[in-house]
């Protein structure tokens, strides 16, 4: 009796376990690449956005996007001179998802930027992964891509993987 | 004495026992998202089947929020004669909807299928909760199990499908009147035969900022495949698929012109019909200042109507889909849900204008 009872109430105690873990998930944090903002604020893929965003002063514009299916948050890109930055919603809050660099006012930590050669950007980062006439490096759970047209990066990435 | 001992240790494990399985029975249903208030997108799957019982369809749409936003059935019929339904879902993605035609083939054939090629972009699964809003309100049968197992994100159990107990349990803490008065009881529809109306008016801007650029533009193998598994479905059973892209094209949902060239390859080499309405947007009449309820990103109501009489006329004039206005018992139908339409539309529409004249 006494044994059936132990087992029983083990498997309640296991089955509340399953419950209460089911369906619980978290966010990653990137421990890639990161990118320095000209004010020196250091972004990186998964941080927070309250941790960026106001460093980061007056953005030019701004283009959130609700989520289809009337989930809480918004999709959100922010235009900086030289840069944008792309918040979504998560489990932590809104964090940032990719960094795009979009003119050559602004660089990479390894000197890359808008402009610069394929040899360079091959030196700087090694021979990465090619796709078509394009570059992609992965580090951490995050990857950086540099675009290319006639030999010179149109636009520097930095995502999740 | 042993006979009594027994039963006492049966009681023991039996009880407590029943009264878990009896406290899941009445705890699921109230702890499952009702899907009307908020995030009515979750019961579009499930309307359908009320609704099929009811008449069947001579086109039936699939895909994601730029169907179910963009073409409105009871226009269809008013304007055409045209018998439809919409299977579109929030970021139904091209395998969700592949079960969704596969589903409905359960229920009727329709002549034409109509597939918003957007998705197409998303080669594996993004989000548990777009699963959830898909396939929660799918009827239990082989074709939901495909779905299912097709759909999962890695954090995805498929247990947690067929009980959502473990999904739903931690929402104890965010319950709502909505959660018990609709535990036990049918819920009101949120849709017109698939089309979520929203009539509030929020002008898309102006701005000049350009689309990111894209390291691979290839569509995603596993996606294309699925549109081959659609166009050999759609083969088998004498069901002509079209192929649409809506006339939204937000910043945040654009469409490439690298895409587009990939869809009209494949139109060409599968002999099906490839409608891009991004271009045609002003000749069917739209204005974004008036024809989008978030910034451009959708199509409101009166968005939906223009393009929908414009999309009407192609369906009847190019691909003969029949107008049915003479049969005596789908007009009844129809009639009534065109009356149905059009008082949602009078009450959302005084809602919406309550909130810019307060």
């Amino acid at each position: 009796m006494n044994k059936t009872l132990r087992m029983l109430a083990v498997l309640l105690a296991a089955l509340t376990l399953t419950l209460c873990f089911a369906s619980c998930g978290g966010s990653k944090t990137s421990d890639g690449y990161t990118f320095k903002a000209p004010d020196g604020t250091e972004i990186a893929i998964g941080a927070l956005h309250d941790d960026v965003i106001p460093k980061l002063g007056d953005y030019e514009s701004v283009d959130k996007t609700d989520s289809c299916g009337g989930f809480k948050g918004q999709d959100c890109t922010y235009f900086y001179k030289g840069f944008r930055v792309y918040t979504t919603p998560s489990d932590k809050g809104d964090v940032v998802n990719m960094i795009e660099l979009t003119d050559d006012s602004v660089s990479t930590p390894e000197g890359l930027t808008i402009g610069s050669a394929k040899d360079a950007v091959i030196k700087a980062m090694g021979n990465g992964t090619a796709v078509g006439e394009n570059l992609s490096y992965e580090k951490g759970d995050m990857k950086l891509v540099f675009i290319f047209r006639d030999g010179a990066v149109t636009n520097i990435q930095y995502m999740a993987k | 004495m042993k006979t009594s001992n027994k039963i006492i240790r049966a009681s023991a494990l039996i009880i407590p026992l029943l009264l878990v399985v009896a406290f899941l029975i009445c705890a699921t249903p109230i702890l499952q998202p009702k899907y009307i208030t908020a995030s009515p997108e979750g019961s579009l799957t499930a309307e359908y089947y009320d609704a099929v019982k009811e008449t069947k369809h001579d086109v039936l749409f699939i895909g994601d929020c730029e169907v179910y936003e963009s073409f409105v059935p009871a226009v269809l019929w008013e304007e055409y004669g045209i018998s439809s339904y919409v299977r579109g879902g929030a970021q139904q993605l091209v395998w969700h909807s592949y079960y969704m035609l596969e589903d409905a083939l359960r229920y009727e054939t329709p002549k034409i299928v109509v597939f918003n090629v957007l998705a197409l972009k998303y080669g594996e699964p993004q989000k548990e909760a777009y699963n959830r809003l898909a396939l929660d309100g799918m009827e239990w049968s082989e074709t939901k199990v495909g779905a299912i197992k097709a759909s999962m994100t890695e954090e995805e159990s498929f247990t947690s499908y067929v009980w959502p107990f473990l999904r739903y349990h931690s929402r104890w803490n965010q319950l709502t009147a909505e959660d018990f008065k609709y535990a036990f009881s049918d819920k009101p529809t949120v849709s017109d035969s698939g089309y979520l109306m929203q009539t509030d008016i929020v002008p898309a801007t102006e701005g000049q900022e350009t689309p990111r650029p894209l390291v691979d533009y290839t569509l995603p193998k596993a996606a294309m495949e699925y549109l081959d598994r659609i166009t050999k479905l759609c083969g088998e059973k004498n069901m002509e698929l079209i192929l649409i892209k809506a006339p939204t094209n937000a910043l945040a949902y654009h469409w490439y012109d690298e895409w587009d060239e990939q869809i009209l390859a494949y139109a060409a080499k599968n002999g099906l019909a490839y409608y891009n309405f991004i271009p045609h947007a002003e000749e069917m009449g739209l204005d974004m200042s008036t024809d989008t309820y978030d910034k451009g990103v959708h199509l409101n109501v009166y968005g939906a109507e223009k393009l929908t009489r414009y999309f009407g006329k192609i369906l009847a004039e190019e691909h003969h889909a029949p107008d049915r206005r003479q049969d005596v018992e789908l007009s009844r139908v129809w009639n009534r849900r065109v009356a149905a339409y059009n008082e949602r539309k009078t009450q959302m529409a005084s809602v919406s204008q309550s909130k810019i004249n307060p």
